[in-house]
């Protein structure tokens, strides 16, 4: 299926002002330096607000390429990459990373956690690299702590059990929930996961993706995540399969 | 500071390699500081071996020649002076007091000195110390000699001991005194200077032994008995060098002018704070040794701590993907790797200085017993300072080396690191 047909799907009362599309990328040409086997080519890929896309793909198609150029990790050669109409491009380095930590929540398949720091901490951390999504957090609440407790509640962790407790000494499925309210703490715009239910058996990865669905419903977030299962499709506004989809294109991109 | 909190953190979680390196450092500063502390207490000791005396007298001849038979008991006098310019010069108004020294003649590998009971008053070591009796007391008798404490314990001498002295300088003296014994009068307290090592006897002694003596030998069939020489007139005909204390400072070089260009016999004088100056930098080419095989060291501790940070940054590139995930920049990845060095670098330099006052205050009163070497307790110099700085950035430095890898793996990894 084309990105392009997707584009206008599921805008439910947003007023004009508001961005139609957060992430549109057209014309993407990608190769990673050093690397001639693998390349990367999207026609077109667009988000819509709250959308929650589902992006499969066999091993080696891409897929985390793709993440780490919407999250402007890496730049493309080619073509345009705009994140909630900023043009990634016109940013320098410092100024993609100072982007990212205030629209991007990551979750990535495991191993989400600093082992030194408490949960607490691990669901604050972002706060410390932005501003505006402390700001976020806290209104609203108490404080941006009371948030990080309420966020973790709706996750299904008793903060006041878990908060102070050393993040290595949790289960994986413990370590996904704390990694998915850090994500969220201070709602950005769009959250990205990197097959965050991987290391999770089907019981609780519905579970864990209700949990988080609805508290990005809530934020107004929408979810990018990567995934090898398509069985979790159901849950999805959309799914993107990247090797159907790009790799025709790009020969007959100009 | 996030960073350094975070630093912090990420430490305390690997505490036991953290408190393994810091633990390093802190042995490696403690040495090089403690070296330091060696070589200043060294040379301070080593200036210190002779002072209150204004100037040293004797023939001519260079300073370090006179200096090292004077006063370290090193080598010969290549001449005498006569006693009647000792007198002469002991006459002057500018003079305090004047201490006669004559020597040549040993016990067993030790020197034996002539001098006069106001050499235990005048001679100060150490700044302002005086020669103290740990048994005994001056010679009173022809006959008493007094006994530095190296002599007394290598030889095991208690009060009383005969004692035979040997013409010339040879351990084992072909020609002997031994017709006319000494008794040990006194035993000194140990000094850590040359006096620790030699035999004090009266100069009128000196020329009681020789009475009978000529060219080294004594002359046949004109034995002067022990008894008989006691009535003889004992003044001495030359002495080796003089000791000299002055009434004023100001009038040290006039002296010195005009000893040296004494007209009755070419003489020399010398200030003993400058020669012994002259001698330290000659010998003191082994502190340059001592200083480098410490700075060796500490390197060593800071390669272990650039290992030891390079050793777990495999491990940590996944922290390093996470905390870019969570905006971190790859400068901030640098700055905590750095900080983390950094850390390690300040505790240890703070934890070495920490020992090295325990260490001297537990070492200082064996060093000052044993050796004769006294260490000085104070606050660390701006030269030991300086050298902190320098572990301290040198460990910044060294820590910069696996960040700037780090930071180049975060370029690369992104933050989508598998593991």
């Amino acid at each position: 299926m084309s990105g392009d047909a997707v584009a206008a799907k599921t805008l439910s009362g947003s007023d004009a002002a508001e961005v139609v599309d957060v992430v549109r990328m057209d014309g993407v040409r990608f190769r990673w330096p050093g690397r001639e086997s693998f390349s990367l080519a999207i026609k077109a890929f667009h988000v819509a607000r709250s959308e929650k896309i589902l992006l499969i793909g066999p091993s080696g198609s891409g897929k985390s390429t793709l993440l780490s150029l919407l999250c402007g990790i890496v730049t493309p050669d080619d073509g345009r990459i705009s994140v909630l109409d900023t043009d990634l491009k016109a940013l320098d380095a410092s100024a993609r990373d100072r982007f990212r930590v205030e629209h991007f929540g990551i979750i990535f398949q495991m191993f989400n956690l600093l082992p030194y720091l408490s949960v607490i901490d691990n669901v604050l951390l972002p706060l410390s690299f932005s501003k505006t999504r402390r700001q976020r957090a806290s209104e609203g609440t108490s404080s941006t702590t009371a948030e990080a407790h309420r966020l973790l509640g709706r996750l299904g962790l008793d903060a006041d059990l878990f908060a102070a407790r050393s993040a290595a000494r949790l289960s994986v499925g413990q370590q996904q929930r704390v990694a998915a309210a850090r994500a969220l703490i201070g709602r950005p715009e769009i959250l990205v996961a990197d097959e965050p239910t991987s290391a999770l058996d089907r019981k609780h990865q519905r579970h864990f993706l209700e949990l988080l669905f609805s508290e990005a419903d809530a934020a107004g977030t929408s979810v990018i995540m990567v995934s090898h299962d398509e069985t979790l499709a159901p849950e999805f506004d959309r799914i993107v399969d990247l090797s159907e989809v790009q790799v025709a294109q790009v020969l007959e991109a100009p | 500071m996030i960073i350094l909190r975070l630093a912090w953190k990420s430490l305390m979680n690997r505490w036991v390699t953290a408190v393994l390196t810091v633990l390093a450092i802190a042995v490696s500063v403690m040495l090089l500081l403690g070296v330091e502390k060696v070589r200043t207490g060294a040379k301070n000791s080593f200036a210190n071996t002779i002072s209150g005396t204004d100037l040293i007298i004797g023939a001519r001849s260079g300073d370090l020649q006179l200096l090292l038979y004077s006063v370290f008991r090193i080598g010969n006098a290549t001449n005498n002076m006569t006693y009647e310019s000792y007198q002469d010069i002991a006459a002057n108004e500018a003079i305090d007091w004047i201490v006669p020294l004559s020597l040549g003649d040993s016990h067993r590998g030790f020197r034996v000195m002539g001098t006069t009971t106001s050499y235990f008053e005048h001679y100060r070591y150490r700044r302002d110390r005086k020669l103290t009796f740990a048994d005994g007391q001056p010679f009173d008798d022809l006959f008493d000699a007094v006994i530095g404490s190296d002599v007394a314990a290598a030889l095991d001498y208690q009060l009383g001991d005969p004692i035979i002295v040997a013409h010339g300088l040879g351990d084992v003296g072909f020609a002997e005194h031994d017709d006319k014994p000494f008794v040990v009068a006194g035993i000194l307290d140990k000094t850590g200077t040359p006096v620790d090592r030699t035999v004090h006897v009266s100069l009128e002694a000196i020329e009681a032994i020789h009475v009978d003596w000529q060219s080294g030998a004594q002359i046949p069939g004109q034995a002067v008995s022990a008894e008989e020489v006691r009535t003889m007139n004992l003044t001495p005909k030359a002495i080796t060098a003089a000791f000299v204390g002055l009434k004023s400072k100001l009038s040290t070089f006039k002296l010195q002018r005009g000893i040296n260009q004494y007209a009755e016999e070419p003489l020399s004088a010398i200030l003993p704070g400058a020669a012994l100056q002259q001698l330290w930098s000659l010998i003191g080419t082994a502190e340059t040794a001592l200083a480098a095989v410490s700075i060796m060291v500490v390197i060593t501790a800071l390669l272990g701590m650039v290992t030891m940070v390079l050793a777990t940054l495999n491990e940590r590139r996944r922290e390093m993907a996470i905390l870019r995930s969570v905006g971190a920049r790859p400068r901030t990845v640098l700055g905590l790797l750095v900080a983390e060095a950094g850390l390690l670098g300040f505790l240890g330099a703070i934890l070495g200085v920490v020992l090295l006052y325990l260490a001297l205050l537990i070492v200082r009163p064996l060093v000052d017993a044993t050796y004769g070497l006294y260490l000085d307790i104070d606050w660390l110099t701006s030269r030991e300072l300086f050298y902190l700085l320098a572990v301290i950035s040198v460990g910044l430095l060294a820590g910069l080396l696996p960040a700037i890898h780090a930071y180049r793996l975060s370029l690369a990894d992104g933050m989508m690191v598998r593991t």
